[in-house]
């Protein structure tokens, strides 16, 4: 018995240090590949250029499109992009972008990422736009190339059935929580209501569903959150939680691309236009919130 | 909330287990002989061979895995475009790399526990040097080194839904997305039992392990 | 026949000399006590005779080839070779924990001489049996007593066929009533006329069982002679100091 456990353990000592030994060819082929990948991909950029100049100028924004269109989400934001029971991703962005990808001919894929890796998940071309009912600020135009607005959002206070909280003013006094990092908890912190809530600050919580069971044990009385996905939440999940008319913030969703991919941004924005004149994007909007209206057309 | 639902949602969670148990096998196989092999470098006669075998160790021990993870997937394209790997290889390098040295660790304090008498006995028995590992003292470190090989592996398991902060999907990722989903936290007791599930297994085995090995 | 041959051995710990000047010789079917107070170096010059230690100077021939000439060693390779032709046994027994006493014989032979396991077994019946342990062959070295454990390494030892045991304080570990059974083992195979050297603090051992005896201090031999000589009339002070010290106790 013991002879055989060494030999297990030699063996698998024997088969790392083999591999440590070639570590290095076997990571070869796969380092190769994913180089080749993103050369492939620009090569038809390059080729295709001088191709299109001398044909007639018909889409010349197709000329710079990557041949594989890779959406980067953070899929637990319903509805914008969430995923289903059977981890498929699904959303209004999803059905948008593939909408922009058939029309470009572009292959579709949607990546769940960590958010905190955003930012380098587009600058390493891991992925080629955030499409996440990603709010525009500032800073987001600064650091991105960012899209014409696609959507109007509002940052909304939720509150339980039963709750004496009745408007902003109310919540005076009241422990009222946003989820961390969010523009919600930007339009809290904004607001001048933010001073004279409890402790003069935002309950934090890593994600507002968290914030919502918080809300339910009591913990919390307020939560303010994106509209959309209240409007989504709330009766889905069937609780006893009420959005009030009295908003916090007016928004706007944008697509981000990698600073400097005009073409590409351009192309995308066509794209929606066009599909706006088919009148796809009223489809996609009925689908999701029951209103043709809700996706802003240009 | 009915059992169709915890079902479906089980089997929604299910999914991430395969990258888990794939993660943990090929992790383990690979930074066990690694951290031994790092134990024999850090004692090797050659001094600058022994200060960066624990400069590293030291490092990889002294920072987060998850910056590790972010430096192999995404710091390393900018190093050279060679270096672009996938992100189940980046993943599978990282996590080796980091518990190859943690393992270092523990089999160095596995061979300390072993008797200088050990090596003298096999030493005048006439084996050579590889022998006297293979044979001698290899068997009695990693006798020592159980209990902490055990730790780690149940430490590797959980440590693996970091896995996501590079794209790859894994159990708690998809408790999350069902928890989004559905407005309701039992997708996340789903994550626990799976989880306790796998270490239950684990423990099971080297508690099995220890018990035949014992001497 | 001489099997050994020492000559000008120096060795020193620092600025500390452990040993000076050790010349000796063995020859076939000598029965050589080391005896001496502690700290007179005995292990260490029975350890550098094995090359577990090594020495700062002078030679070392065993069956005339050098493990040590003028304090240049040749390569690791050559001096297996030649301490091949040597076994040990320890004060601590060494044994191999994590294998039965059976594994303990046979494994050192089947890996260093590749000999076949049903060869090594029957070899390992005949050791064990000689030093009467071979009702133990299946047992676990933590559960031997010391006397067993080190009857075991003796047999150990003996799988090799050395031409030369060297024997380090062997009874030195063990409780009173255990020394008998391995001193009784020890003088079976004296009587088979195996060459041994053993450094022992057992003066009837060294008195009735060995052909000559070498008494050390301070690093040096500082009286050699054989046993009915040196223990009756002990030519040296220091000799005479120690024999009267241990035979007061």
């Amino acid at each position: 018995m013991k002879k055989k456990l060494l030999c297990l353990f030699l063996s698998a000592l024997s088969v790392a240090v083999i591999a440590a030994g070639c570590g290095g060819s076997t990571q070869q082929p796969a380092s190769s590949q994913s180089s080749v990948a993103p050369e492939t991909s620009s090569e038809p950029e390059s080729t295709a250029a001088p191709e299109s100049s001398a044909a007639p100028a018909e889409d010349e924004a197709l000329v710079a499109l990557p041949e594989k269109f890779v959406l980067g989400l953070d899929a637990s934001f319903p509805p914008m992009g969430f995923t289903d029971p059977r981890n498929e991703i699904i959303g209004v962005d999803i059905d948008l972008a593939k909408a922009v990808c058939e029309k470009l001919g572009m292959e579709f894929e949607a990546k769940p990422i960590s958010w905190d890796a955003k930012e380098m998940e587009l600058n390493t071309d891991k992925i080629t736009c955030i499409w996440n009912g990603l709010t525009m600020t500032p800073e987001r135009n600064e650091a991105f190339e960012m899209s014409r607005p696609y959507m109007s959002n509002k940052q909304v206070i939720v509150v339980m059935n039963d709750s004496p909280i009745a408007g902003k003013a109310d919540l005076a006094g009241k422990i009222v929580a946003a989820q961390k990092d969010s523009s919600g908890l930007e339009a809290l912190q904004k607001d001048e209501i933010c001073s004279s809530i409890a402790d003069g600050a935002a309950k934090e919580y890593e994600d507002y569903v968290t914030a919502l069971m918080d809300m339910e044990t009591g913990r919390c009385d307020a939560v303010v959150m994106d509209s959309v996905v209240a409007e989504y939440y709330i009766p889905i999940s069937g609780k006893p939680m009420k959005v009030l008319e009295d908003t916090m913030a007016e928004e706007q969703y944008g697509i981000a691309f990698k600073k400097g991919e005009t073409a590409l941004k351009d192309a995308v924005e066509k794209a929606l236009s066009e599909l706006a004149a088919e009148g796809k994007i009223a489809e996609i909007s009925q689908n999701w919130f029951d209103t043709d209206d809700m996706i802003i057309t240009y | 909330m009915d059992a169709n639902a915890i079902l479906t949602t089980t089997l929604a969670l299910m999914q991430g287990l395969g990258v888990v148990l794939l993660l943990f096998a090929v992790v383990l196989a690979a930074s066990m002989p690694l951290g031994f092999f790092l134990t024999l470098l850090a004692r090797c006669r050659i001094l600058p061979v022994r200060w960066i075998v624990n400069a590293y160790i030291y490092v990889i021990r002294a920072t987060p895995l998850m910056l590790q993870l972010f430096f192999i997937y995404f710091g390393l394209p900018y190093i050279n475009k060679a270096l672009t790997f996938s992100a189940l290889t980046a993943a599978l390098l990282g996590y080796s790399l980091n518990y190859a040295a943690y393992f270092a660790e523990i089999f160095r304090g596995g061979l300390l526990s072993v008797d200088k008498g050990q090596y003298e006995a096999a030493k005048v028995l006439g084996l050579n040097r590889v022998q006297a590992t293979i044979k001698v003292i290899l068997p009695q470190m990693f006798r020592v080194a159980l209990p902490s090989i055990t730790n780690e592996s149940i430490t590797l398991v959980k440590d693996t839904a970091l896995v996501f902060s590079i794209t790859i999907p894994e159990i708690i990722y998809y408790a999350k997305a069902a928890v989004s989903r559905t407005g309701n936290v039992y997708p996340y007791a789903i994550a626990f039992l799976i989880y306790l599930a796998v270490n239950s297994l684990l423990q099971w085995f080297f508690n099995w392990l220890e018990r035949k090995t014992a001497y | 026949m001489q099997l050994i041959e020492v000559k000008d051995l120096k060795k020193g710990f620092g600025t500390v000399s452990v040993l000076t000047n050790i010349c000796f010789t063995v020859n076939q079917g000598d029965v050589i006590a080391v005896i001496g107070p502690s700290g007179a170096g005995k292990s260490t010059m029975l350890r550098c005779l094995i090359d577990l230690e090594q020495v700062d100077g002078g030679s070392i021939f065993v069956e005339s080839e050098p493990l040590v000439k003028d304090g240049i060693y040749p390569s690791r390779t050559s001096r297996r070779k030649i301490t091949a032709k040597m076994g040990m046994v320890f004060q601590n027994f060494n044994l191999f924990p994590h294998l039965s006493v059976r594994k303990n014989l046979i494994m050192p032979l089947m890996t260093v001489k590749k000999v076949s396991q049903s060869d090594a077994e029957t070899l390992a019946l005949q050791m064990l049996s000689k030093v009467g342990m071979e009702e133990k062959i299946d047992a676990m070295p933590n559960a031997l007593s010391g006397g067993q454990k080190q009857r075991v390494a003796i047999a150990r030892a003996l799988m090799m066929n050395p031409d030369i045991l060297l024997f380090d304080e062997p009874t030195s570990a063990l409780d009173p009533e255990l020394t008998g059974e391995v001193l009784a083992v020890m003088k079976q195979l004296a009587s088979d006329r195996v060459t041994m050297i053993v450094v022992t603090h057992e003066m009837s051992f060294a008195r009735d069982v060995a052909t000559r005896v070498l008494f050390m201090s301070d690093g040096c031999i500082t009286e050699e002679g054989l046993p009915q000589e040196l223990f009756s009339a002990p030519k040296h002070p220091r000799t005479q100091a120690f024999l009267r010290s241990v035979m007061e106790n």
